[in-house]
């Protein structure tokens, strides 16, 4: 586990951003000199697009990413896409600690290839959001289960970079029937508020995954995977204002921290501390492919990851939290194929359990634990130039967290119905549209909330009372989304697409807490889309 | 095929079934148990209705419960933590002199507090022991010791204390002294002698009488000053006050310093004007270098200082000192009292700085401040018979606020402040300092 300090963390981010821009002007370079002229590419790139609008393909694809395992079986030998995105969401129908406005800037480029016997997958992105604004949350989006972070309860605009590689490669061994795969994801970020208190995170993380499969008789393919991780999150929170420096000129402007899931304190000094982590785990592989009744890909996933929450200077290292998480997660894939008709079936279950280790008692306080259910059905009928893609789902997610000191303890559970309906056009020309559109239902199933009165403060009101409201609220919702693309320069599909999204609540549980999540929450997505 | 995948369901199944069980850690039940300090008077008093508060200094979260007929009171489900823990009662006169025999014409309070006492996972009760304290003809009223802001305001130089004549009587200020009391700065120095409480143990300090009781009956000032005056120079009515500036100015106007240069502030309304002040202390007959701000007021009378710390009368502006008000005993002068060094666990220089020993008896009033900030409170100076609580400016140093006594009510157009012997209760706070101004 490497002990970075804030300059490296720095560096690193510098290089990533020069990385990523060079990787991204030579795959640019390398596409537009590679098929000038050529018909094959102006095809290629209309199979992409319709790969990407399809939902079955898309889902394989999304499927395959989790893992080198699936890259040759489930991802096409030549795909590419690059996309330029902004998105806005806004509204006050959100947990407490979300930003009331999220803007957002993102470009993404990613591919998948063989070269030679190697299947390779690679993606790059980046992503500038603006948040305004949030409150008791000088965290990154990425650790939402942290029993230790700072906060503010006054609210502050945070701006936010990230960048991310990952890559997946495999390469089969012994006539096919020895898949070896290597995959990594390097991830780094930095983030930080723009008014005081001023919250200042850097981050990086990054995992590898080794697998090795065998195949048997051409149906059965199974494999085992190891994983390790490293990553840091670094925070601090100081004030920028002279006289906030010298002064709290006003409580809110106090730094509060959080340590549990109890109420949050005031620590105007020591303001700041690091997140070490590391990770390891194992995966284990089933495939399954028989011409009667379809492909199956199943995935088990172990993975325990060890946090501590550390603060280190001349006098020494000082412990404050450690945490550890454990998840499992199962994953089971089915496609089907009907003539032109095209079946997936998707069914996850996730569980993530957090525990931490208090340093002030050298005891357990916190508990975590999130888990998760689904259930996708998405079938399309390819008819000549027209896709029609059917979508079906069900999804039960819940969580729990306790504070031991507090004896705080909150639980709830709750389904997502979702339905959707995709149409999608290619033109003689070579132009293609499509419109989708999706509702969802949510509601709760269950819950309960036991906040001992004696130790309830601002904390537990704004945040904690306020993401109970909002996790047990009933709430309906749907996303319509159209694109158009067309032929470029005769090798690469170019398209725009344009999405929206409104969710809003139907019902509340008790309406007389002082502070309640909103009514509705609306947020819109253009991109502009180059497939190769 | 089929039973492997009737297997992966029937796992995947199980493991949904976890449960997450409970954390190691809990809550608990503290019993606090009160009590009357005087043996005799435990015999007479009730212990029903002790109105008993927790404040939980990390999260200000507070909660207050009444006692039984025992003087006992159970907070369940408390977090452990650091609590500001205190006990009050108020008899009326004629109750206290119906149980007590002792005629009084004036309600008694008794007070019981234990402040910043962490409170952990093992502590199952807690005794507080009830005491009556001085109920002040002199209060201090008003004590703007944050200063104001550095930059745009007048920093520290604009400081003051106010002093109030409670009393339906004129009082004469000729010959009262006031002194900021010391203490231990932090609950982690390791250089002194301390007590369970955090605060030094004077009784281990260098030739410390080993027959009185060196902590509780005595308080030790860093800074002692004495008002001039003939005995009957300087009358103050009922309902009136005096106030004692660090520099008594008008710090909202420019004013040449003692090394001819011009003091200004940029921002005027941060800070006050202190030209009618009744007292102003001046160290330049007797420190080598003087502040430059410390200028001499021809028309407002100096101070006597008898012990001081710092190049001026420079109240602690994070706020970690108490202050009284007191009179000599006329047995014994002030100055003559008994000095003794910090109870240091290695052994004093010839050279270290000594301070005055004065007893709790002749205080008539006191008020303990503490830092804005539970992280930054220090251990407690007064006990529960001087001061049973703190306060403190809100929005802490340089904020241009002050700490300012409650008024309680009014007497035939007097207004009486409000005195209980727990500025916890009895003050409140000015955005902005104002001498002579009421809460």
């Amino acid at each position: 586990m490497p002990t970075g300090t804030h300059a490296i963390i720095c560096i690193l981010y510098n290089k990533m951003k020069k990385i990523f821009l060079s990787i991204l002007i030579l795959q640019l370079f390398c596409f537009f000199s590679y098929g000038q002229g050529n018909n094959e590419s102006a095809v290629q790139s209309l199979t992409n697009k319709i790969f990407n609008a399809d939902s079955v393909s898309n889902t394989s694809f999304e499927f395959a990413k989790k893992s080198p395992f699936n890259i040759r079986s489930l991802m096409p030998t030549q795909y590419s896409n690059i996309t330029l995105g902004y998105k806005q969401e806004k509204g006050s129908l959100m947990l407490a600690q979300d930003a009331g406005k999220i803007n957002e800037t993102y470009l993404k480029t990613e591919g998948s290839t063989q070269l030679g016997t190697v299947m390779l997958w690679g993606l790059f992105s980046y992503h500038k959001t603006f948040e305004d604004s949030t409150m008791y949350n000088h965290q990154t989006r990425n650790n939402i289960s942290a029993p230790y972070y700072f906060g503010s309860p006054i609210n502050v605009s945070y701006e936010r970079a990230v960048y991310n590689l990952k890559v997946l490669t495999e390469k089969n061994l012994t006539a096919n029937n020895l898949p070896l795969g290597l995959g990594a994801d390097y991830r780094i970020g930095n983030h930080f508020s723009t008014n005081d208190p001023r919250g200042a995170i850097s981050d990086f993380q990054f995992n590898i995954t080794a697998t090795l499969g065998y195949t048997f008789f051409n149906q059965l393919k199974l494999g085992t995977a190891y994983k390790y991780g490293y990553g840091q999150e670094r925070f601090s929170v100081d004030y920028k204002n002279n006289s906030f420096s010298q002064i709290v000129l006003l409580p809110a402007y106090n730094n509060y921290l959080i340590n549990g899931y109890g109420e949050a304190y005031v620590k105007n000094t020591e303001r700041d501390f690091n997140n070490d982590q590391t990770r390891k785990g194992v995966d284990a592989y089933i495939n399954y492919e028989s011409n009667n009744i379809g492909k199956f890909y199943f995935s088990y996933s172990l993975v325990k990851e060890k946090q501590k929450y550390v603060r280190s200077n001349s006098s020494g290292i000082f412990n404050f939290n450690q945490y550890s998480i454990e998840s499992n997660i199962f994953n089971l894939l089915w496609l089907k194929n009907f003539s032109n008709k095209k079946l997936s079936v998707i069914l996850n279950y996730n569980n993530v359990n957090g525990k931490d280790l208090n340093y002030i008692y050298l005891a357990n306080n916190y508990l975590y634990n999130a888990e998760q259910i689904g259930l996708k059905t998405i079938f399309s009928v390819k008819s000549q130039a027209n896709l029609f893609n059917y979508v079906l789902g069900a999804n039960k997610d819940g969580e729990e967290r306790k504070d031991g000191l507090t004896e705080n303890n909150l639980k709830y559970n709750r389904l997502d119905l979702i339905v959707g309906f995709g149409y999608n056009r290619t033109t003689p020309k070579l132009n293609n549209w499509g419109i989708s559109l999706t509702g969802i239902y949510s509601l709760p199933l269950n819950d309960y909330l036991i906040v001992p009165a004696i130790n309830v403060g601002q904390f537990t009101q704004r945040v904690i009372y306020y993401d109970y409201m909002y996790n047990t609220a009933t709430r309906v919702g749907g996303n319509l989304t159209t694109d158009y693309s067309f032929s470029a320069f005769n090798q690469i599909q170019a398209g725009i697409k344009i999405g929206v999204s409104y969710l809003s609540r139907t019902d509340i549980k008790d309406r007389n807490y002082t502070y309640q999540p909103g009514k509705d929450r609306f947020s819109s997505n253009i991109s502009l889309n180059l497939y190769f | 095929m089929r039973k492997l995948i009737i297997f992966i369901f029937c796992a995947t199944f199980l493991l949904s079934c976890k449960k997450i069980g409970n954390p190691e850690l809990h809550s608990i039940d503290l019993k606090i148990i009160t009590s009357y300090a005087s043996t005799e008077l435990g015999k007479k008093l009730s212990l029903h209705t002790i109105q008993v508060k927790i404040l939980n200094v990390n999260t200000n979260v507070e909660k207050e419960l009444l006692t039984d007929a025992s003087g006992n009171v159970s907070f369940d489900g408390i977090s452990p933590g650091v609590y500001d823990i205190s006990a009050t009662i108020k008899i009326p006169a004629a109750t206290y002199t119906a149980l007590t025999g002792e005629i009084t014409d004036k309600d008694v309070i008794f007070n019981a507090s234990n402040k910043n006492k962490t409170i952990s996972l093992n502590d199952a009760s807690l005794s507080l022991k009830l005491i009556s304290g001085n109920i002040g003809s002199w209060l201090i009223k008003q004590i703007y010791y944050a200063g104001s802001n550095t930059t745009t305001g007048a920093g520290f130089r604009d400081q003051f204390i106010e002093i109030y004549n409670n009393t339906d009587s004129i009082m004469y200020a000729d010959s009262l002294y006031f002194a900021e009391i010391t203490g231990r700065q932090s609950y982690t120095n390791a250089s002194y002698y301390t007590l369970p409480n955090g605060q030094l143990d004077w009784s281990k300090s260098v030739n410390m009488p080993t027959n009185i009781d060196a902590n509780n009956n005595y308080i030790y000032p860093k800074a002692l000053f004495m008002l001039p005056g003939s005995g009957r120079q300087y009358p103050v009515q009922p309902g009136a006050s005096i106030v004692i500036a660090q520099t008594a100015v008008n710090h909202k106007a420019p004013f040449t310093g003692t090394d001819g240069k011009t003091i200004t502030v940029r921002d005027p309304s941060l800070t006050i004007d202190l030209s009618g002040a009744d007292f102003e202390a001046y160290y330049a007959p007797f420190l080598p270098r003087p502040l430059a701000s410390d200028i001499d007021n021809p028309s407002v009378p100096n101070l006597i200082v008898l012990a001081y710390n710092g190049t001026d009368m420079l109240f602690d502006n994070p706020g970690r000192t108490a202050y009284i008000v007191f009179k000599g005993d006329g047995i014994t002068e002030v100055k003559n009292y008994p000095v003794y060094n910090y109870p240091t666990i290695s052994v004093p220089s010839s050279t270290s700085d000594k301070f005055y020993q004065i007893p709790n008896a002749i205080v008539i009033d006191a008020v303990e401040i503490q830092p804005n900030t539970a992280s930054a409170r220090v251990p407690k100076k007064l006990g529960a018979s001087l001061d049973a609580g703190y306060t403190f400016a809100p929005n802490g140093q340089y904020s241009s606020q002050s700490v300012i006594r409650k008024t309680d009510k009014m007497e035939n157009g007097r207004r009486i402040l409000k005195d209980t012997n727990n500025s916890t209760e009895d003050f409140d706070y000015f955005s902005l300092a104002a001498p002579r101004g009421f809460k």
